[in-house]
């Protein structure tokens, strides 16, 4: 794929592809992809994304950024720019623009891609196949990242349909913390991409990392994103995911506990209008004692968009004193809009707590009435309260620049909702 | 003589199919306190519900007026705006809107309705103070979702306390005594009682008589299967409490039940 590639990262690629071809894509009788519309991506005819023409400049992107020097790499429709990138020299950390690893530091990417999880299905594949941008992060053990580093795939129009395939490596020491942000977001007028990412962070004991998965894509756009993590003794994971935009957008979130005391957040939130297929795939894997899991997901459904929240909790036998919580929560804003939860248990140890439960429903049409009875309006009445259905999620998200920037965007989505929302009844 | 704040002619209302209004005539002019009270299923709630403007409660016959206005034809928020106010019997919990936010908002509403510029944010906390003192409530609680985890006596007061902020023209009050022990009654009362005026009208909507030895009723309704069957003045009130309400149903309505 890429110049001065060593061999065994080529045989690597090989063997991927090859399980690819085997396997296919997957089908609706496949389990995991039961709900998930794919003909999307199955039925286009993907090239892989040439270099964007023009480039676009900083001015171009600004709007995405969270401060001048925020700690960023930045690609555009999967090719690293670094003129638009920011990376400081910070002490205990290493930042590498993943096409550039193979030649400064090929042991190290050789270590980050032998790390072994339960996770495989096709696109993992072909995106290992076929990878070229991403970023290997490593924080070296003890040191504390105080900056979010943040990773933004940019898709800027192009002649298309181009598919851009993304594998981020990150890897915290023992007892280091960062806070990484990967983000998906599109220019005005981009057609048909699709971008296939996907992410490994691998935490050594007392490490502690927060990760955001922003999709926002645009409204021609495909994603199907991964996020696989393992985590070793004491450690700490919140991973929060915000789907916004993109015509058909996949999260696929893999959590292995392999330490005891490890603990883990899975915070999402997805917000879908027109004919968006917003399609969240969640698995936690207890595999040690006395690990914790907490997995909230709410989805906001207008229009004829469709939601999909599967959720599997498994305990395997040796996870004594597991201590795993899951809910979806799912508020539907029109007749056409659907949500399938699934909430998933399988539990091998005897000496557990699980609780799991899914609840859909409307806006509450009391409450409505509430506000609307002191002289709010019945448009902001309906705002303020699916704004506050969204709160709970973006309370737990600590870097507060993130927090707020969705706050807005989903005031802004909600004004453009065109929604055959039932009157209070 | 000044425009009656509200007059009710005729009103038939029925919700989930059953008639429950049969025909409700009612007139208040501005300062005068009424009370209306009934049996259970008489209608109370559903008269106040009416008032406000809640959709699953659907009016077939008659009309409102509200200062000279077709209260019918206008939206809750509308109502609201003209200066209406329903203080609810069972006020519904909103996690993830404070108070705070709550008051704001329709405080805004208020203002813009009226044209002035909104408050700003001292302004606004001075006003909420102000009025939350009036009712005991620590504003503090403004800082939890609307009515989250308060307890019966916080809802009613916030109920005052919300109308304190907004001063209608008209305040609904449904059943506020419910649930409350007698000091929190007493509370509620006071805080109903500093907002009398020449130019306000209240309905008190009771289902027992001892909400209205604190706030006097100037006239006492009694509503009996979705009718008003005897009006009098406040001792009528104490008759009831002696009676019963069969009695008053027995009895020959007296003088008008509206002025």
């Amino acid at each position: 794929m890429l110049a001065r590639e060593p061999a065994w990262l080529a045989e690597m690629r090989q063997a991927a592809m090859a399980r690819f071809q085997v396997a296919g894509y997957p089908t609706s009788r496949s389990e995991e992809w039961r709900f998930t519309p794919l003909s999307a991506i199955t039925q286009v005819n993907y090239e892989p994304a040439s270099e964007p023409m023009p480039w676009p400049g900083i001015s171009d992107i600004e709007h995405l950024l969270y401060g001048d020097t925020d700690f960023r790499l930045v690609f555009v429709n999967g090719h690293y720019a670094p003129a638009l990138s920011h990376l400081p020299i910070e002490q205990g950390l290493e930042v590498y623009p993943l096409p550039q690893l193979p030649a400064q530091n090929p042991r190290l990417l050789q270590e980050l891609l032998g790390v072994s999880t339960l996770h495989q299905d096709a696109f993992s594949d072909l995106n290992f196949a076929l990878h070229e941008g991403g970023a290997a992060i490593v924080v070296a053990p003890d040191t504390g990242v105080a900056r979010p580093i943040h990773l933004i795939y940019v898709a800027a129009p192009a002649l298309g349909p181009w598919m851009s395939h993304s594998r981020n490596l990150i890897h915290l020491g023992g007892g280091s913390q960062a806070r990484i942000i990967e983000h998906y977001a599109a220019l005005p007028e981009t057609g048909i991409y699709w971008n296939n990412a996907h992410t490994q962070i691998v935490l050594d004991a007392d490490a502690r990392a927060e990760h955001y998965m922003l999709v926002d894509e645009g409204s021609q756009g495909r994603n199907i994103s991964t996020l696989v993590a393992r985590l070793d003794t004491r450690s700490h994971l919140a991973s929060h995911t915000a789907l916004t935009g993109g015509l058909l957008v996949r999260n696929n979130i893999h959590v292995e506990l392999r330490g005891q005391h490890a603990d883990a957040l899975v915070n999402g939130l997805f917000i879908g209008t027109d004919k968006q297929t917003l399609d969240n795939h969640m698995r936690v894997i207890h595999g040690c004692p006395n690990c914790d899991s907490r997995q909230f997901y709410k989805g906001i459904l207008a229009d004829e968009s469709h939601g999909i929240f599967t959720g599997r909790i498994v305990v395997e036998p040796d996870a004594q004193k597991t201590d795993a919580k899951q809910t979806s929560r799912n508020l539907l804003l029109s007749d056409k809009a659907r949500i399938h939860a699934d909430p998933q248990l399988e539990i091998y140890a005897d000496d557990v707590k699980c609780t799991h439960g899914a609840t859909t429903g409307q806006i509450d049409p009391e409450a409505l009435f509430y506000l609307q009875s002191r002289g709010i309006d019945e448009a902001q009445a309906r705002q303020m309260l699916i704004q506050a259905f969204a709160l709970e999620s973006l309370d737990r998200m600590s870097l507060i620049p993130v927090r707020t920037r969705l706050q807005e965007q989903l005031a802004r989505i909600l004004t453009t909702i065109q929604s055959s929302m039932e009157s209070t009844s | 003589m000044s425009t009656p704040l509200l007059e009710i002619k005729d009103l038939h209302a029925r919700v989930a199919g059953r008639e429950i209004l049969r025909g409700v005539n009612l007139t208040i002019r501005p300062g005068e306190v009424h009370s209306i009270m009934g049996p259970n299923g008489s209608g109370k709630s559903t008269l106040a519900q009416v008032l406000a403007g809640r959709e699953t409660f659907e009016v077939t016959q008659g009309s409102i007026t509200f200062l000279g206005q077709d209260l019918l034809e206008m939206s809750p928020e509308e109502r609201a705006l003209a200066g209406v106010f329903l203080a609810f019997q069972y006020p519904v919990e909103i996690p993830g809107v404070t108070g705070m936010q709550f008051l704001r908002a329709a405080l805004d509403a208020q203002r813009k309705a009226r044209n002035e510029p909104p408050l700003d944010a001292m302004a606004s906390l001075k006003l909420l103070r102000e009025k939350a003192q009036l009712v005991k409530l620590d504003d503090s609680l403004l800082k939890r979702a609307v009515n989250e985890s308060f307890s019966g006596g916080e809802k009613k007061r916030n109920e005052v306390f919300q109308m304190a902020m907004l001063q209608p023209r008209l305040a609904v009050l449904d059943e506020t005594d419910s649930g409350l022990d007698i000091d929190a009654l007493r509370i509620v009362a006071d805080g109903v009682n500093t907002m009398r005026s020449h130019d306000r009208g209240f309905l008190v909507i009771t289902h027992y008589q001892r909400l209205l030895e604190y706030i006097v009723p100037d006239y006492v309704h009694v509503l009996v299967q979705g009718q008003i069957v005897k009006s009098g003045g406040r001792e009528l009130a104490l008759e009831l409490e002696a009676q019963g309400y069969g009695w008053a149903v027995q009895q020959p309505a007296s003088s008008a039940a509206s002025t």
